[in-house]
């Protein structure tokens, strides 16, 4: 275990834990339904992204470190699908602009 | 001292006594399903930290499907409370 | 408007004053409980010892959760099971009386033809779905070896129906189970467990003996594998039990509620 490993590997967690917490600052600040939506399916994606090749940095390539790369697959594909189907819904349910009247949405 | 682990279960505690708190005096009924699901995540979380790694398991799995299941359930009646 | 506020400050006190009171018992008597790692509690003296030695070389089963639960307590997960069972029969028979919300109906080559709605979903179900199958296969086979077993398979078997029928519009999902099948295939997993019981009796042995099943064991290294052979099919009772179970329940519900698509 180098001391070059170690480095990168809290290297990208620290990244990861970056995104994810802009994301939820994203959350509480933004003035409208689809703005929120959009800082949530960017920023949850990238944020595990990272964190799971830091720790995929510091398993080496073995079956452990296999696993950690597929779990990292599923999360970038139920990410943004996830943000899609809510973003149908609110569609259809005519979640409304900020720049309406009326308020924001949800 | 600063990560030790009493200290990070008590911290997990207190979120779970938190969020207990705010489902009782919430008014939003949809809101608080998703809350619920918070409240399950952070179960799970007690769970690993006591080393019991087959129940935290089922709690992440269970947790969805309960949630899933309030949520269809309060198609029903109004998303209002009072 | 004072109604609600009278109302809102006494369940403020009432949450506060339980918490308080919890809180101060486990202060003032640190003794109620014993500590988590004390060797001396009556937990860890009398059974917790022999499991922890003897469970490799009895059943063959590396993760110790799965061989008491299967093997050494697999009376007690039976009746667990016969209750998951119980649940979706009652929550059958207590929601009877609700009507069931009418809805028109499609044949079976228009709900072939109708998708999830959209392009991204379609391709992106078509990949999703065959991968949470796949993984409940991997942890309900491997329940011996590390985490699994077969609460959480079917648990995520039913996820994967959960996924086909509420996402697509209400009448163009695939799937669909009636709320009597789904009850009657729980029944048959706890048959499939109960079987499992009953087999080692025409061995000569009793009941959810796994050492003496009637599949020909001679040596010790057989008879431990014999014990791996009986969790599995035990595990694929509960399985079937859990996932028919879930799904009941949520049919049972769906089909009483109104959507408005």
């Amino acid at each position: 275990m180098t001391e070059i490993r170690c480095v990168f590997t809290v290297i990208f967690i620290i990244a990861g834990l970056f995104f994810m917490t802009s994301s939820v600052i994203g959350i509480l600040r933004f003035p409208d339904f689809y703005s929120r939506l959009h800082a949530i399916g960017l920023g949850q994606s990238l944020g595990i992204s990272l964190c799971c090749i830091g720790l995929f940095i510091y398993q080496g390539f073995d079956t452990t470190g296999i696993k950690i790369l597929l779990v990292m697959f599923v999360s970038m594909l139920a990410g943004p699908i996830g943000t899609h189907i809510v973003d149908r819904v609110a569609y259809k349910e005519n979640a409304k602009n900020a720049d309406e009247k009326e308020g924001s949405g949800c | 001292m600063l990560m030790s682990p009493i200290l990070l279960e008590g911290a997990f505690l207190l979120l779970l006594i938190a969020i207990t708190i705010v489902i009782i005096f919430g008014k939003d009924l949809l809101a608080l399903t998703i809350i619920y699901c918070a409240f399950s995540f952070s179960a799970m979380i007690l769970y690993i930290l006591a080393g019991a790694a087959d129940v935290a398991f089922t709690e992440a799995v269970i947790g969805v499907i309960s949630t899933v299941y309030f949520i269809i359930a309060i198609k029903s009646i109004s998303r209002r409370c009072k | 408007m004072n109604m609600d506020r009278n109302k809102d400050r006494k369940k403020i006190v009432g949450v506060f004053f339980v918490i308080a009171v919890v809180i101060g018992v486990f202060f003032l008597f640190p003794d109620l409980l014993p500590a988590v790692d004390d060797a001396k509690a009556p937990v860890h003296t009398y059974l917790s010892d022999y499991y922890i030695e003897n469970s490799l070389e009895d059943t063959g089963a590396h993760n110790m959760v799965t061989a008491v639960l299967a093997d050494y307590r697999g009376f007690d997960t039976l009746f667990e099971t016969c209750v998951m069972f119980l649940a979706g029969v009652t929550a059958l028979m207590v929601l009877s009386t609700t009507a069931k919300v009418t809805k028109p109906e499609r044949s079976r080559k228009e709900r072939l033809q109708i998708s999830f709605g959209s392009t991204v979903l379609d391709i992106a179900f078509r990949i999703i779905v065959p991968v949470i199958v796949i993984y409940a296969f991997y942890v309900l086979v491997h329940g011996e070896l590390s985490l699994g077993g077969g609460f959480q398979a079917g648990a995520l078997l039913a996820i994967a129906y959960m996924i086909d029928r509420i996402i697509p519009s209400f009448n163009s999902s695939l799937g669909n189970l009636k709320e009597e099948t789904a009850a009657v295939i729980a029944g048959v997993g706890v048959f499939i467990y109960i079987l499992t019981g009953l087999l080692p009796m025409a061995g000569s042995g009793n009941f959810l003996e796994y050492g003496k099943l009637p599949f020909g064991a001679d040596t010790a290294e057989q008879i431990r594998q014999l014990h791996g052979t009986g969790i599995l099919l035990i595990e694929i009772g509960v399985v079937v039990c859990v996932m028919a179970t879930i799904i009941n329940i949520l049919e049972v519900v769906l089909e009483r509620t109104e959507f408005d698509d």
